[in-house]
């Protein structure tokens, strides 16, 4: 079964006048990873999808943008007892809005995925009423740029039937899959990726590689990459990122490393891993 | 001396050359931006237009190509903006075609705040749109009284997004902007700063070190407002002789449309 998506409703005022609708470059739209949702079936890990798609030719932002720009915000608004977890975003692009600069940008789609679940006396009272729908609605800003940027917004929202003793087994939505894979990992050591921080520098070892990419997450503190433009990319297996000094509080630095490999008929695959790495 | 430094045809940016001594004692050469649409426009109605265009027309430069290789060095050896040291000097030109220089303020002990500017970033205008909450208007008059200096400089080409005489000069009006837009269309003021975004700030003490450098706040969404000032909370340690505790954070906006 297909997972359930929402339609935006009555998008907010656009900020420019004779400039591009940003509401309309950028539509935000709601999926569940299981529909109907079987609320007795604890194993599943739940998925709920806020996915942007973005006009040809624009771009929104990753969770740190770069050197300028700014990430989307959301506003959930929740059944009682629902929960979302942590935002699990996916590998962004390097894009450079002029030399010396560099953004972390998606282009067409972004996708992002928390997980849901339920409290006790909810999953409990949802089990009782056996069927019904549960109504996620989210409010989404998002700065939209190509040469120009402007700011935009959406409201959209998601009924998502739910049911008990069903007689077949709910599988997540073959969409879910993809974006699910497209998510960085947890485990450079599968590629053999070593990464370090040491004298204010991160080294990054990811051998046979042919590129390696550096996406710093954002710390509370001002602690940042020095250049991300010559610092977050290299071609070859190595990759070392000057860091701005060390505010004594933060313990490790945390982040995206990418890593692309040759394809022996050509192109590249690109594997990601999402890691914390202790600083010394 | 005064050089023309480029094709007026083609570049159609003028550069005012202060003489070598004065360079000397300047981290940076100053620059005076006067090839700007935005500031031609500002300058054919006021006296300036004619002594500075005069002055440039007249003076006596040598070869331009000699002129641009020396512009292109001493940018290249300018020292950029680094927080703790001492900012850059510059000179330019706002839209009533009054010349600003920062060693002007700075040299009489005055607290200088820039901000880069772009009229059409939702950024920028989110801390100007909503006249209830003028974030800049109301930092600035808030420290006008102690002699802060505050200049908005934009730094946009010519057909990017927020460039043009027209456009600033409305922005300064519907936004209450009782303080100067200076023009930088070439980029090269904003490159020495390493701008990036904007909003991005700088707070120069009356020493001429830059104390800080960053966002405006902390809130970078392009709707709401901080709770925390960063620029206010430089110029009061500043003020009072303190440490600014925060003295470089993340920029957010807009890329610079350089």
């Amino acid at each position: 079964m297909g997972a359930l998506q929402s339609k935006s409703t009555q998008p907010l005022a656009p900020f420019g006048e004779a400039e591009p609708d940003a509401n309309l470059l950028v539509q935000p739209s709601l999926s569940i990873s299981h529909s109907p949702l079987p609320i007795d079936d604890v194993e599943e890990p739940y998925m709920l999808a806020l996915h942007f798609e973005i006009e040809d030719g624009w771009h929104v932002y990753w969770k740190n943008p770069g050197d300028s720009g700014g990430a989307p915000t959301w506003e959930f608004e929740l059944p009682e007892g629902v929960t979302l977890g942590d935002a699990q975003w996916p590998t962004p692009s390097r894009y450079h809005p002029f030399p010396g600069s560099t953004n972390f940008i998606f282009e067409k789609e972004l996708v992002v995925l928390f997980p849901l679940s339920f409290d006790e006396r909810t999953s409990q009272a949802l089990q009782q009423a056996g069927a019904g729908e549960l109504v996620i609605r989210v409010q989404a800003d998002w700065l939209v740029c190509k040469d120009i940027c402007l700011a935009g917004s959406g409201v959209t929202e998601l009924s998502i039937p739910f049911a008990i003793d069903l007689d077949r087994k709910v599988v997540a939505d073959e969409q879910f899959e993809t974006w699910i894979s497209r998510m960085p990992k947890d485990d450079p050591n599968e590629r053999g990726i070593t990464l370090s921080f040491a004298g204010g520098s991160l080294k990054i070892h990811a051998p046979a590689a042919a590129e390696v990419m550096w996406f710093h997450e954002p710390s509370e503190q001002y602690f940042e990459p020095l250049d991300i433009t010559n610092d977050g990319f290299a071609v070859g297996e190595a990759l070392r990122v000057r860091y701005s000094e060390r505010p004594e509080e933060l313990t490790h630095v945390v982040g995206v490393v990418r890593a692309g490999y040759a394809l022996p008929g050509g192109g590249r695959e690109y594997r990601s891993y999402m890691v914390r790495v202790p600083i010394r | 001396m005064l050089c023309q430094a480029a094709d007026v045809s083609t570049v159609r940016t003028w550069f005012v050359f202060l003489s070598v001594d004065h360079i000397e004692t300047l981290t940076a050469p100053a620059f005076l931006f006067l090839g700007d649409p935005m500031i031609q426009k500002a300058l054919k109605a006021s006296f300036l237009s004619f002594a500075a265009v005069t002055l440039i027309t007249t003076a006596g430069c040598g070869s331009s190509d000699t002129a641009n290789a020396s512009v292109v060095d001493a940018m290249q050896h300018a020292e950029s903006a680094r927080v703790g040291s001492v900012a850059p000097d510059f000179t330019l030109v706002d839209l009533d075609g009054k010349v600003h220089t920062l060693s002007d303020y700075t040299s009489q002990g005055k607290i200088v705040v820039l901000e880069w500017f772009n009229p059409g970033c939702p950024y920028v205008k989110k801390h100007y749109q909503d006249a209830d909450r003028r974030t800049m208007n109301e930092l600035a008059a808030d420290y006008a009284g102690e002699g802060v200096i505050w200049l908005a400089i934009n730094s946009g080409a010519p057909g990017k997004q927020g460039h043009g005489f027209e456009m600033n000069s409305n922005a300064q009006s519907n936004w209450d902007m009782d303080r100067p837009i200076l023009s930088d269309e070439s980029g090269n003021v904003g490159r020495l700063y390493q701008a990036e975004s904007t909003p991005e700030m700088y707070v120069i003490d009356g020493e001429g070190i830059l104390r800080y450098h960053g966002a405006i706040d902390n809130d970078n969404s392009p709707r709401t407002i901080g709770n925390v000032n960063y620029v206010r909370n430089a110029i009061d340690a500043i003020m009072s002789d303190s440490t600014v505790e925060v003295p470089k954070t993340r920029a957010y906006g807009c890329s610079v449309k350089y």
